[in-house]
């Protein structure tokens, strides 16, 4: 089933050669752009950290403005924005200023911690949640007054939200007929979804009679059937098992680039956040802490925060100072000695990140960062996540062994450990912003 | 052990069965006795010689039977009818909204479910005196409202809120106005609910009788109870004919019970009934 077919009109992938100008002012550029075609395909560009100071430390107002200034996901229209917005629940203040903006055929995610405000964000763009300052934009008009019927949007509910006294096939078909398409375009897009998600068994039956997989389709073909100016994901794989929750997760990628729709996707699982998106925005307590690739947001986390939560298993973090030895710079950190990133004062405090997938056995021309003495093995079969300490009373570290190391491997045992330095996170530890290096 | 069990649970079942519906069969007995004496006793409550005798004298022994009838079953329909139109967008917004007075009409509403409908009888006369209602099928409908409302309004805000807000939210995203959403998808997740409180309603119509006696002095505006209670007068009581009679004011709530059985069921488990 070619997607051609499928979908023959409602999503069209477009190559773009303009940008309007509002994307130009939340993009904070007046020049031509670089590039600007968009492809549907994930457009991980090159990361963009150059700094001419040999040491840039990203100053706190930077991480409150919109960092897609700084990241270089594909640009296209913009089909959904926020700007400024800000929302409060009582005296508690839910979303601080969120700066926000989705273009055409790209799959956003917004991801973070219970209670960051990424819930209502999404929530704020489908129009179920009023705000009290900023504006929302959908498809190039401001929605920020419409009520949710009159954004253009479908959504797909972390409970399914399926209409119970509707069999499958009057869910499909209800956001059609509430819009008064002809029944005969109804009965072909039902026909067309339900063959697409495999749903033709189901068609009349009532939801309760569904299992939670089937249910999760009905809900996400209940979206598709529209043709929507973005699709909105709240949590809509939290309540599936394991297994499933990875199954469906390609299938809704594989969807949107199907039929090349703009998608937003709210989720508190970063493993989800980074296999699905094009664009990640990272929230933390109300506001947008980085934005961007999942690989550059990987790679170059602007913030602890963003560190920590990013990445499975979480990054090592051990804190040091910096200290001259000889003609070098390095920090000695609980135990692990790392060169330290040039233009550092002696004695300042630094927090350094290292990924558990970056340190490895250390090599016979390598220098050693230190000795682990493992402590606790969690073994996934391919390779071994093990749990140890560089120093008696330092932190929990823990490294990804495979091959050899992984079947030598003792609890009990040390083992030296390298790190290549190019992957080394350093953050400044009072403010907890990322220094760089050059 | 296991057959013991199913055994002793069956007995225990027949037993309460036969306790409940016994009185019942008497009264099945009575009404098709032909002499229709309740000083008959016996066990056996059917007569040898079953007669409808009872039956014909309730009906032909009376001109305004019919009308009589009629009478409950538009003023019972009519209270219950009113009562759901006007419950279901009060109790929507009871359950969905917060403003000013939310709290104190539910607190209100609670308190007029706690006196007795006869504690209001005078003044009830007075003002439908005023209105020219009394012995009128509209001004007993109108004060049975009075009671059925807040009932059907308590009742429903319950349901109400056992509908996750999601559905109607998805409703709306899917292009769904509040009232739309409300009739397309809050309505018929609520039909269990409606429908049991429906039913409350028009039975709490139905055997109401001292507001009817109270009310209605006119023989052909009478309702069924006050019918039925005629007919055990200080002088004579018609046993027989009673029994006719209270078969007869069972039938229409028996039929609507076998209607809404499913909902039913469905609306007492789903904690549509609370209390």
């Amino acid at each position: 089933m070619g997607s051609a077919r499928v979908f023959p009109a409602w999503h069209t992938n477009v190559t773009h050669t303009c940008v309007t100008p509002c994307v130009r002012r939340v993009l904070g550029q007046s020049g031509p752009f670089p590039g600007e075609a968009f492809r549907p395909a994930r457009p991980h560009a090159p990361m963009l950290h150059a700094s001419s100071s040999p040491v840039a430390v990203a100053s706190a107002p930077a991480l409150q403005t919109p960092l897609s200034v700084r990241s270089s996901a594909a640009v296209g229209v913009e089909r959904c924005a926020m700007q400024n917005v800000k929302k409060s629940f009582g005296t508690t203040a839910i979303l601080k200023g969120i700066d926000f903006d989705v273009r055409e055929g790209e799959f956003a995610v917004l991801v973070g911690p219970s209670g960051c405000g990424k819930s209502t964000t999404l929530r704020a763009i489908a129009g179920l949640e009023s705000i009290d300052d900023g504006s929302v934009r959908i498809g190039g008009r401001d929605v920020t007054l419409l009520p949710p019927q009159e954004r253009d949007i479908a959504m797909v509910f972390q409970s399914y939200a399926l209409y119970p006294h509707l069999t499958v096939r009057g869910n499909l078909a209800f956001g059609l007929r509430m819009r008064k398409t002809p029944e005969r375009e109804i009965a072909a897009r039902v026909q067309e979804v339900s063959q697409m998600l495999g749903l033709d068994p189901y068609l009349e039956r009532k939801p309760k009679a569904l299992s939670g997989g089937q249910r999760q389709r009905v809900a996400m073909g209940r979206a598709l059937t529209r043709r929507a100016q973005a699709y909105l994901y709240d949590e809509p794989l939290s309540n599936l098992d394991a297994a499933l929750r990875s199954s469906v997760r390609l299938e809704i990628r594989k969807l949107h680039d199907r039929i090349g729709a703009t998608s937003i996707y709210v989720t508190h699982d970063q493993v989800e956040a980074m296999t699905l998106a094009d664009r990640l925005w990272v929230f933390n307590a109300g506001r947008v802490e980085q934005s961007g690739p999942p690989s550059e947001v990987y790679d170059h986390p602007r913030s602890l925060f963003v560190a920590r939560f990013v990445g499975s298993p979480a990054m090592n973090l051990v804190t040091g100072r910096v200290r001259r030895i000889g003609n070098e710079s390095r920090i000695e950190a609980e135990g692990l000695s790392v060169p330290a990133p040039s233009g550092l004062p002696e004695g300042q405090e630094v927090v350094v990140g290292l990924r558990p997938h970056d340190l490895h056995p250390c090599g016979a021309s390598e220098r050693a960062l230190g000795t682990l003495h493992f402590d606790a093995f969690e073994r996934l079969g391919g390779e071994l996540l093990a749990h140890g300490w560089a120093r008696a009373s330092g932190a929990n570290m823990v490294i990804r062994l495979e091959g050899d190391a992984m079947r030598k491997a003792v609890v009990g045992d040390a083992m030296e450990v390298a790190i290549d330095p190019e992957r080394l996170h350093f953050f400044d530890a009072a403010s907890g912003l990322r220094l760089e290096s050059k | 052990m296991k057959h013991l069990e199913a055994i002793a649970a069956h007995a225990l079942a027949i037993a309460a069965t036969v306790f409940a519906l016994y009185p019942l069969f008497w009264v099945f007995g009575l009404a098709l006795s032909p002499t229709g004496l309740s000083s008959d006793a016996r066990m056996w409550p059917l007569s040898s010689s079953p007669s409808l005798a009872n039956a014909r004298a309730l009906v032909e022994g009376n001109p305004h039977f019919w009308t009589q009838l009629g009478n409950s079953l538009v003023i019972s329909f009519a209270t219950a009818t009113v009562a759901i139109v006007l419950a279901l967008p009060a109790s929507y917004a009871l359950a969905r909204f917060s403003f000013l007075g939310a709290k104190a009409g539910l607190r209100t509403m609670l308190w007029t479910q706690m006196f007795p409908g006869v504690a209001s009888a005078v003044p009830l006369y007075a003002i439908l005196q005023t209105l020219g209602l009394l012995d009128s099928r509209l001004g007993l409908v109108l004060v049975y409202a009075t009671t059925a409302i807040p009932f059907a309004v308590l009742q429903l805000k319950g349901a109400f809120e056992t509908i996750p807000v999601e559905l109607e939210e998805a409703a709306w995203v899917d292009g769904a106005s509040r009232l739309r959403a409300f009739i397309t998808v809050v309505l018929p997740a609520a039909r269990p609910a409606i429908a049991v409180t429906f039913l409350f309603a028009f039975m709490s119509a139905w055997n109401e009788f001292i507001l009817a006696a109270t009310l209605l002095s006119r023989e052909s505006a009478f309702t069924m109870p006050v019918v039925l209670q005629r007919l055990v007068g200080e002088h004579a009581a018609r046993w027989g004919v009673f029994a006719a009679g209270a078969l007869v004011v069972s039938i229409p709530v028996i039929a609507l019970f076998y209607v809404a059985q499913k909902s039913l069921v469905a609306g007492l488990t789903a904690g549509g009934v609370k209390g």
